[in-house]
């Protein structure tokens, strides 16, 4: 393993989506990036994961039929989940991805999916999170 | 699974599928060991996914929430399509 994948050995990655195929997809893709990936198919199921498996970046589906992505969101910042959040959306919700932003959401990324875009942006939004906890840091 | 009631279900549901199959095909080509005619037609199953998201991108949103099925009064299915084997 490379030194930079063993970092992100320590990165629990949680994956919420109601196709199964979807989280194995990120299994896959983030598994070989060094990344512990911990998948549900239900954002229920998510809100009680969360506390035991403690993530360090959620990839969220929007539209689920037992609880969707915003609702799921609200949960998981309501009961302390205060790291990043990435929402993965349809065309058609786009526009809910956009209004999921103003639950801190970090990014979104819109299937069909790009893989070298899924990746950048899962870097740079571990990067960016990681910029903001030494700041924060520093002005304690 | 989402039911599959209205046009934007059946979208939803499409595209989720495309979704798969498209990553998974990337997924497959970041692999070295995939090569020749192997990593040729995985290459030709993530172009036509990809083609077939761009076409379904051409389904008239005005009529997202039209019922299907309504000749038969009821939903056409609520198809488990992601059950793993």
């Amino acid at each position: 393993m490379e030194p930079e994948n063993e970092t992100r050995g320590n990165q629990v990655v949680m994956v919420v989506d109601d196709e199964p195929y979807i989280c194995r997809f990120f299994e896959r893709v983030l598994g070989d990036e060094g990344y512990k990936v911990v998948s549900t198919t239900s954002g229920r199921r998510a809100l009680a994961l969360a506390p035991e498996i403690r993530p360090n970046l959620v990839l969220m589906d929007i539209v689920m039929p037992d609880m969707d992505g915003v609702a799921t969101l609200r949960g998981l910042r309501s009961g302390g989940y205060q790291g990043p959040v990435i929402m993965v959306t349809g065309k058609g919700t786009i526009q809910t991805a956009r209004e999921a932003m103003v639950l801190d959401a970090y990014q979104y990324i819109t299937k069909p999916f790009d893989l070298e875009f899924v990746r950048s942006v899962i870097r740079e939004v571990f990067r960016v999170h990681a910029e903001r906890q030494k700041e924060i840091a520093c002005a304690l | 699974m989402h039911p599959i009631l209205t046009l934007d279900d059946l979208v939803h549901a499409l595209n989720n599928s495309l979704s798969v199959i498209s990553g998974h095909a990337q997924h497959l080509l970041t692999k070295p060991a995939i090569a020749g005619a192997a990593r040729e037609d995985l290459m030709i199953i993530h172009e036509q996914a990809e083609h077939a998201a761009k076409l379904l991108d051409l389904a008239p949103r005005g009529m997202g929430q039209t019922r299907l099925g309504a000749a038969t009064d009821g939903p056409v299915a609520a198809v488990p399509g992601g059950t793993r084997p």
